[in-house]
Order: C-alpha cells, then structure tokens, then sequence
C-alpha cells in the first residue's frame, strides 16, 4: 500500500505532473471533439434525410408515376409502412418582392409540391415551419417575439395547409434562407433586415411568382407557366443547401405547372359528334415521387424490400386491367425505390470516410499521450533515483517499485482521460456558443482580457523588485500571452469577427453538439493505456536502479 | 579478479565457516570489486566477520576501505561477486547458486551444507549468511522481507523521503508488503507503533513535519525509529553520527546503546575510534579484509 500513498505524494508534491494531466487531458479533449462533431455533422445529413424524405423513396422523374394514390394505398397497407405521399419536383425561378422599385430579384429554386397534411405525417414538415407562435426556450432577442401571435398563429395554420386562408389562394412556403432578406443572427435565430423605410423584409404576407418550364411527353418543353403566390410561412430544416433552394407548393398546382395533373387522352383519327377528336380516356394525375415513412423500429432497408414488392404488384395489376397508362417497370422503366440512406449516399459515404480519416489522423495523439508521460516519467525516475534506493532498503521489491511509476502513470492517464472528457464536454456543448463569440467578440471580453494583461504586468513589475529572474520571465509570458489576446479579440471585433462554421460550406446552419459517446469511451481508454505504456519503461529503469548506487552519494 | 577462490587453506575453511550457522549474521570470504572504467579496483578480498546475537561490532576502516560496501552485503542491498560475476573456475553464476541452494559443493558436489567452503576440495565462495541461511539461497521474496524484517539501515544522510512527514516515513517499512486488506486491519496498529517509536525518540511534536523543516539530528532520530520501526534483528548504521555534531552524535550514539541494551544487534561502520569504541567489539576492515582490533572497552 505504500504505492499509493508515494504515488499520491509524487503527484501532488510537485507541478510536472499536472503538467503531464493537462497535457493528456488536451489530447483527450481534441480527440473527442474532433470525432464528435464529425459524427454530430453525419447524424445530421443522415437524420435529416430522414426528416426532409421519409424512409424510403419511390421516385420517376419528370413524367411522374401515374395512379400513384393506388400505389400509396398498397404502400400504406403494408404492415411496415407507418403512411405514405405524393411529391411533384421540379425546378423554377422564384421572383422575390425585393428590392424596392420595379427590377426584382430572380433565384434559381427547387419546388417540391405535396400534400401538406400527408407529407407531415411522412416527414417532419410541420415542426419546420419556421414562423410561430415562441416557446419559452426562444432567446429574448429572437425576432419571433416581436410578433403578436395574432399574426403567428394564422401564419403557422397558413404553412400547415399551404394556403392564404384569408383569401383562400394557395400559398408558398419557401426555405427560410431562399430569401436574402432572412440574415441569421449569432444566436442562430433569423432576422429579416429592414426595409429603407417602414418594417422589414419579413417575407409571410409578400407576394412571389413560381415559373415552371413543364414538359410534353418525355423532354420536350412546352410554354413556361408562372404562378404568383402569397408567402405563407417559411420552413428551417436546418440543411442549408435545402433551406436555401427549396420551396413547397400545393400538389395539385404543381402538377398543373408541370402538366402532371389528370388530363384527357384523344384520337386524332377518331371524331365525336361535335367533330372534335375523340376522347378515349383519362390520363392520371402523376407523382414524380413517393415518399413512405416505415412504421418505429422497422429497418428502412426491410420496408424497402416490401416497397419493391408492392410496386411490382402495383404495375401488374395495371397492366392486368388493361389501363391505358400504365406505370413504368420497376425493373426495366427507370423507377428507382431507395431508402434516405440510399439515396443520400453519395453525400454521406464521403463524410464517413472523412471521419475515419480525422479518427486515425488524431489517434496519432495517443502517440503524444505516451511520449509525453515517458519524457516526464524518465525525468521523475531520475530525481527519484535516491528514494527508490531507500525503498529498496527498506524491503521493497523492484515490482513494488515498479508499480509506483505505472500507478503515478495510471492516475495521469485517468486524470488527463476525465479531465479531456468534460473539457471536451463543455466545448461541444457550447460550441455554438463559442463560435458565435468568434463571429461577434462580446465588447466585455476586450476589457478581460485588457485588464488581465494589465494586472499581470503590474504584478512582474513588483516581483521583479525582489530581482529573481524566474518570476521576471514567468511574469513577461503571461503579460504577452494576455496582451496577445486583448489584441486577437480587438482585432477580431474590428473585423467584424470570424465565421469558421460557414453554413453554405458546412450544409447545416449549426455544428453538431452532441458528444460522440462511443468515440469518448474509446478516446479515453486509449488515453489511459498508452499513458500506462508511456510509464512501462520508467518503471522498467526505476526497478532495475541499483540501491547501492542511488544510496552511495548525497 | 578472481573471486572465487580454489582454497588451499583448509584451515580457513574448517575454522573460519564454521561460526556462520552458530552466529546471527556473518559474511565469511566476501570479495568485491567495483569497475572505474575498464580498472577493476578490488574492495573487499576474503573479508570475514561473524556477528553474534545481540552484540554491537564497529567496523572501523579508513575512507574508500571498503566498510560501507560491507554493510551493503550485510544489509543484501548489493551481492558478493561471488554470486554476481563470473569466475575464473568457469563455474557458472547459476550452477553455483542451484548447488548452494541444494547445500552441495559447485565444483565437487560434495554435501556443504550451509557452508561457504567445501571440506572436500577445499572450494571457497564468499557469502553472507543470516541465522545461519545463506543469502543468495533466497527467494527474491524471501530477500525483500529480509531487508523489510530482519534487518534495519541507518544511514549517514539520513535518507528520508522528503514528500512524506515524519510519521510516514517512520510507517513506511510497516507498509512495505502490506496487502491492501491488511492496510485496512493494520494501519492503525502500524501508526500506533510509529507514534509511540517517535514519542519515544523526543520527536512527538514533529509528526507532521517534513524532512526539511528537522534538523540533522531530529532527521538521523526520524531515521532511526524507521530503521525500528518493524524490530529488527539487526541495526546496520553506517556512519550514524557522520553528518552531526559532536553533541548531536552522542545523543544519537546513546540511542543506538539503549537499543542495544534491549537486546538489539548492531553492525556499525565508522572512520571515527572514539565513536566505535561505544561497540562491544572492534574490528578493522584493512586491505579487503577483516582484523580483530583489542577490546572495545580495554
């Protein structure tokens, strides 16, 4: 037991091995910071997907997947599937109600047309809507606050059925950064900027035109349709590349747009007996894509498989009834059927990749983890050489011995590993917090960090009277160190401060906060073991001192 | 160098090992030799004192003669060359000491017993013998509990450990193989005894102090009831008083004596006669090897 208490001694008797603790314990910290926003970051693109798409996706682009509503009630029948809805996609250009006067701003947008009340129950639409009443978890500064909810509650039921209930129109949710007006606020919360005069570019209440080039039959384009349409709330999915280029239609007008809705089907050579051509039926409405949500606790790629079946099922029995316009092969005719995984893989499998690659690259701490508590330990051993004759001399063995330097090695790495966790904690839980500091320096830290500089250099000028240079020198780093960063905070407060966690580069308006629990386990035991391997060899030399030597001289 | 020596006195052998199984502590035909780069500088050459139970020997010996060293084989803190370096013979380290362990000769295999030198060939091997057991014969184990049981170092620095209290250092022997339950049942009865070693010492008002803030000879009395602190057998000191002053040295030289009064026996190595002659027996160590000097008190 005389481990512990020498162990205890060494550790607290002296600063190197705090040292050594906040070195590992750094290491620890980068380690876990680094893998859990990388796998914070790929959470997000998977859970959104699933968010923004369902499970799984039956999709037929352009000319669309006619009877769909049958395939949807096959879908919905299957017992893995929770509902099912229709999507019509297609791409247009959005004229904006700014800027003031009679040119108006032009961007490029995907619209998505659905039924707003299906597509909720698909995906998690309504909880996007990003215009409504506040919680109390809402910021002070949130600019939602400064709305009455008279004018919220109507907007929120106004996004949720994609329609101005005032006048009855259907309406438009856009995505809430389509709009340059949107500016998001270091909070992350959305602000619109303000108009010249009057109130600002708060866009529920303005006025867009959709204009949509359809197609006739395959890929040949007919006349461009525009539609104008009242803004009636704006979704936040959080995925910038989507909450930037998005907007959301009702179904039936985009299906109109794109000449997807119901139409007759005529013979040329057959007249009825008004002289017209002949119409010999009906061609459905279509869909260019389904969207189906698998039932909790069933495995997307399971639902996939029986999505397969049905659709297969679903074109036969077309086929069967000798419709008109049957819907394409699933195996031959383009339709493909993809879980969000699937679908999002070319987005995703990247990011994995990327993670495994800064997982190894920063694993190399380990590396630093053992160097550092062998340097420090060799040094210990070194200065200890005389006590560890003494133990001997007093019936230790060299095990015993040993075990002191591997104990001390186990408390650094425990130590460090505990420590870099809940560092590692604090910052991926702030981080947001943190960055949006960076991007706007509150004015108080100037005077921290200007009154720290200060007190700092007031307090080497009056130990340096003593005339010892070792507090002189210790004093002028942490004076230079405090000036150093007074001046990066002034400097980044002229600059209107620093965004490194840009959403257009990054995809998602916030960095990941959640710590990656499985990577802090696995960071942590490393941290502790190679701390241990670090100490081996001290302990090896510490074991083999030859007690008459360490004794011989003072 | 030769240390292992093909005898051709067998009345050395005969004579000479014989005290080993009746004394407590002897050394019979130590050698060593320390390397000064490729020189090799002999120390010790055939060295042999027997130490009886509850006597106090002074080893006195000019500086560099070797007097420490052999504390040091006494204490098992170093080992004779005979059962470190290679002999000249060609016997292996290792085959001389499974045969010592099997109590037959090396060379002859002849039966020996505890002894250091065969009766039959005349072979001689220096070592150290406590209760009659030869050292090297011992476990690893065996010589650790050695060091922590039967035998306590006084040294001439004191040699405390300057991160823990007086208390502590004085407990430290107590804690050395200690399991962890024991710790629990002992630690109290451990401090208890350490306590009243101190007390006894005059230093129960320094307890909780650090090395560095006793004096030379509270340091050397904190270093003595380490040395008691399990109740040895036997007291090695090795200058005691060494570091002290003259008054300092007597009060620590009448500490050992009342030691020795409760029955304690004591090796103590000095350069100093006046202080050697406090010993029961004085010997010298001369050229590497050992000369009874006239009675201590004579």
């Amino acid at each position: 037991m005389y481990h512990a208490l020498l162990a205890n001694r060494y550790l607290t008797s002296r600063v190197i091995p705090m040292v050594a603790v906040g070195a590992v314990a750094l290491c620890v910290a980068l380690v876990i910071i680094v893998v859990s926003v990388m796998t914070g970051f790929l959470d997000m693109v998977r859970s959104s997907g699933r968010t923004l798409m369902g499970d799984v996706i039956v999709a037929y682009p352009v000319n669309g997947i006619p009877h769909y509503e049958r395939l949807i009630a096959r879908i919905e029948a299957l017992p893995e599937a929770k509902a099912a809805t229709p999507v019509v996609d297609g791409w247009g250009l959005l004229r904006m109600p700014y800027p003031v006067g009679r040119r108006k701003d032009t961007k490029s947008v995907q619209f998505w047309a659905i039924e707003p009340a299906g597509f909720a129950r698909v995906t998690g639409y309504d909880d996007t809507l990003y215009w409504r009443p506040p919680t109390d978890e809402v910021s002070e500064t949130d600019f939602r606050r400064e709305l009455p909810s008279e004018v919220l509650e109507p907007v929120l039921e106004d996004g949720r059925t994609l329609r101005d209930n005032r006048s009855g129109k259907p309406g438009i949710v856009l995505g809430v950064h389509v709009s340059i007006a949107n500016e998001r606020q270091s909070d992350g919360t959305i602000r619109p900027i303000r108009r010249q005069r009057g109130d600002s570019w708060w866009m529920p209440g303005y006025q867009v035109t959709l204009t949509a080039q359809p197609t006739a039959g395959g890929t040949m384009l007919t006349q461009p349709k525009s539609v104008i349409f009242p803004v009636v709330n704006e979704f936040f999915s959080g995925v910038y590349l989507i909450d930037e280029s998005r907007v959301m239609i009702p179904l039936d007008v985009g299906q109109e747009m794109l000449h997807l809705d119901e139409g007759q089907i005529i013979d040329d050579q057959q007249l009825d007996d008004l002289g017209m051509p002949k119409v010999i039926g009906i061609d459905p409405a279509r869909a260019t894509m389904v969207l189906v949500r698998a039932v909790d606790g069933v495995d997307a790629t399971a639902l996939r498989r029986q999505v397969e079946t049905a659709y297969v099922a679903f074109q036969q029995e077309l086929i069967d009834e000798g419709a008109l316009v049957p819907p394409p092969s699933y195996i031959s005719g383009g339709v493909s059927i993809k879980t969000w995984a699937e679908q999002q893989a070319k987005f995703i499998q990247p990011i994995e990749k990327e993670r495994e690659l800064m997982r190894t690259l920063f694993s190399l701490v380990y590396l630093v983890c053992a160097g550092l508590v062998l340097a420090i330990f060799w040094a210990i051993v070194y200065e200890k050489t005389r006590d560890i004759g003494i133990l001997r001399s007093i019936g230790a063995s060299r095990l015993g011995i040993s075990w002191i330097f591997l104990r001390y090695g186990l408390v650094i790495g425990v130590g460090g590993a505990v420590f870099g966790l809940g560092l590692a904690y604090l910052i991926v839980r702030n981080i947001n917090t943190i960055h949006g500091a960076m991007g706007d320096p509150p004015t108080e830290l100037i005077y921290i960090t200007g009154g720290l500089a200060l007190t700092s250099l007031l307090i080497t000028i009056v130990r340096s009277l003593g005339g010892r240079l070792l507090p002189m020198v210790l004093g002028v780093l942490v004076t230079v160190t405090f000036a150093l960063a007074f001046v990066g905070v002034v400097m980044l407060k002229r600059a209107g401060g620093v965004v490194i966690w840009d959403p257009s580069v990054y995809y998602f308006s916030r960095i990941p906060n959640e710590v990656d629990r499985q990577a802090a386990v696995i960071t942590m035991i490393g941290a502790v073991l190679f701390s241990l391997i670090g100490a081996f060899l001290p302990a090896a030399q510490a074991a083999d001192v030859d007690p008459v030597k360490a004794l011989r001289y003072e | 160098m030769s240390e292992i020596r093909v005898a051709q006195r067998p009345a050395l052998a005969a004579t000479d090992t014989e005290p080993a199984t009746h004394s407590l502590l002897s050394a019979v035909e130590l050698y060593k030799t320390y390397q000064l780069g490729r020189i090799d500088v002999p120390v010790l050459k055939g060295a042999t004192l027997h130490v009886k139970q509850g006597e106090w020997v002074a080893v006195l010996g000019a500086s560099g003669s070797g007097k420490s060293t052999l504390l040091h084989l006494f204490g098992d803190l170093d080992q004779p060359d005979s059962t470190t370096r290679k002999s000249e013979d060609g016997i292996p380290i290792s085959k001389r000491k499974r045969s010592m362990r099997r109590g037959v000769c090396p060379k002859c295999n002849y039966p020996i017993g505890a002894s250091a030198v065969c009766t039959d060939c005349g072979y001689c091997f220096g070592e150290v013998f406590f209760e009659g057991t030869p050292l090297s014969s011992m476990s690893r184990r065996q010589r650790d509990q050695y060091r922590n049981k039967s035998v306590g170092f006084v040294f001439q620095f004191y040699h405390l450990l300057p991160e823990l209290t007086v208390l502590e250092n004085t407990v430290l022997p107590g804690l050395v193989g200690l399991s962890r339950w024991r710790y629990y049942r002992q630690i109290g009865q451990l401090r208890a005894r350490a306590r009243s070693v101190l007390e006894s010492f005059g230093l129960g008002p320094r307890l909780k102090h650090r090395p560095r803030e006793l004096s030379g000879g509270e340091r050397q009395r904190v270093a003595m009831a380490r040395a008691l602190m399990n109740q040895p057998k036997v007291l090695l000191a090795d200058e005691p008083t060494g570091n002290l002053d003259e008054m300092t040295g007597e009060e620590i030289l009448d500490l050992i004596a009342e030691q020795h009064r409760d029955g304690l026996t004591i090796v103590m190595v000095t350069h100093d006669p006046a202080i050697a002659r406090r010993a029961d027996r004085l010997v010298q160590l001369h050229d590497g090897r050992i000369q009874d000097l006239p009675d201590a008190h004579g």
